[in-house]
């Protein structure tokens, strides 16, 4: 008896042979960004995504939002972190404030020119990444910190994952807490392109498990628990970076359990099995810019704590009901 | 002022939560690495919190308790503007005290 084959199976079969690497690719579908043409650069376009921004844009939003009952996972998990300011945190301000104020061999420190206590640098921090002139390229925070520690202080060792870096990131963004952020990135420019770069790759899917920034940090998988932790929307959440992440570290960190922005994209890399960028690079800027940007028009809020484990919010209902 | 006490106190209809951290090192006895030589434990005995002058919360510590330990308690019977006063003192004989106003 004759076998039927279908003709289309054959064609397929013909074709896979022929050129297989074509035919996986078209399967991938690199192309697949669901979301990024809705994506604005401020901190209501969340409206987009989760739509829960309006009960989380003020305090007073949120105030309401809890009295009325509302749950953590329905403000797809904005309502802790930024309002409560952490006490270990200030704690290592402190360390922060020294290094700021440490002199080098010729009697030079941060000081010297940014004023005791970075006086001057207030507020500053709420505008990071920014077009650096000089270098010509757009630099982050930390970048910042180590281009001005090398070039002006003569310290070689004080590169953006260091505890040293860290810890001035962390108490350089606490001297502009409750500053509005405000990247501008709707005029054309380095910044802009940094933006869009960004945007390309926070929605680009990579690595060992095929998986984009996006594919976590967007409905649906934000606002549900994911392995124990609470992704969120990526719009507003730098506010609140540096933050204090205790109890959780990258393998042989020193960084007193503080995580820079870029430290953060570095630890989401290396749990969804991407190429992990150096911090400070120019692709980890571009994410860095688009998450900054993502937050314009929101409160910088440092120092606070990332309580991921907390689940005290769950026992919030019972509280309501009974008061 | 103290640098080594953290304190947040808030008062809401008569119960005061209070939350502390101390700074300090809070360590074991224990072999320096490089010389072998025995570096001595140094770690909290006690910690005192008082209302208004008031002995509150004895806390006796020991070697088990993590660095830069964290205190959190509530009590009633506080004011919005009552003093909270709180002293620790480790084995080593250093101690610290400081006074935080109740909010």
């Amino acid at each position: 008896m004759k076998t039927k084959i279908p003709k289309a199976a054959l064609v397929a079969a013909l074709v896979a042979g022929i050129c297989p690497v074509t035919v996986f690719a078209a399967e991938v579908r690199h192309d697949f960004w669901p979301g990024r043409d809705k994506v604005i650069p401020h901190v209501s376009g969340d409206e987009q995504f989760s739509n829960t921004y309006r009960y989380w844009k003020d305090e007073m939003s949120l105030d309401a939002a809890v009295t009325a009952g509302l749950m953590s996972h329905e403000m797809n998990y904005k309502d802790f972190r930024w309002r409560e300011k952490s006490l270990e945190g200030e704690m290592l301000l402190g360390e922060g404030q020294e290094l700021f104020n440490t002199a080098n061999e010729q009697g030079q420190s941060c000081a010297s020119c940014h004023g005791a206590d970075g006086k001057e640098l207030e507020g500053t921090y709420a505008r990071m990444p920014k077009y650096n002139e000089r270098l010509k390229r757009v630099v982050v925070g930390p970048t910042q910190i180590r281009i001005c520690a090398e070039e002006r202080l003569g310290r070689k060792d004080w590169g953006e994952d260091t505890r040293p870096n860290t810890l001035l990131a962390f108490y350089l963004a606490s001297l502009s807490d409750g500053e509005i952020i405000d990247v501008d990135v709707n005029a054309p420019g380095p910044v802009k392109d940094s933006y869009e770069r960004g945007r390309d790759l926070f929605f680009k899917r990579v690595g060992h498990f095929h998986f984009a920034c996006a594919s976590c940090h967007t409905p649906p998988s934000s606002g549900n628990y994911l392995r124990g932790q609470r992704p969120t929307t990526f719009f507003g959440d730098a506010a609140q970076y540096p933050i204090y992440h205790f109890p959780y570290q990258l393998a042989g960190d020193n960084l007193s359990y503080i995580f820079t922005m870029q430290h953060q994209i570095r630890s989401c890399q290396q749990l969804s099995r991407m190429y992990q960028g150096r911090e400070g690079s120019a692709p980890m800027t571009d994410i860095e810019t688009f998450l900054r940007a993502s937050a314009n028009g929101y409160p910088i809020s440092v120092p606070v704590s990332e309580y991921n484990m907390n689940t005290d919010y769950l026992e919030r209902s019972q509280q309501v009901s009974s008061q | 002022m103290s640098t080594t006490i953290k304190v947040r106190a808030m008062v809401s209809a008569d119960i005061a939560t209070v939350k502390a951290i101390i700074n300090h090192p809070m360590t074991v006895e224990r072999l320096d690495k490089a010389t072998g030589k025995v570096v001595p434990a140094h770690f909290i005995e006690e910690v005192v919190f008082s209302h208004n002058g008031e002995e509150l919360l004895v806390a006796s510590c020991g070697q088990a308790i993590s660095k830069n330990p964290y205190f959190s308690f509530k009590f009633s019977g506080a004011r919005s503007g009552d003093t909270l006063g709180v002293i620790w003192r480790d084995n080593q004989g250093k101690q610290d005290r400081d006074e935080f106003q109740i909010r």
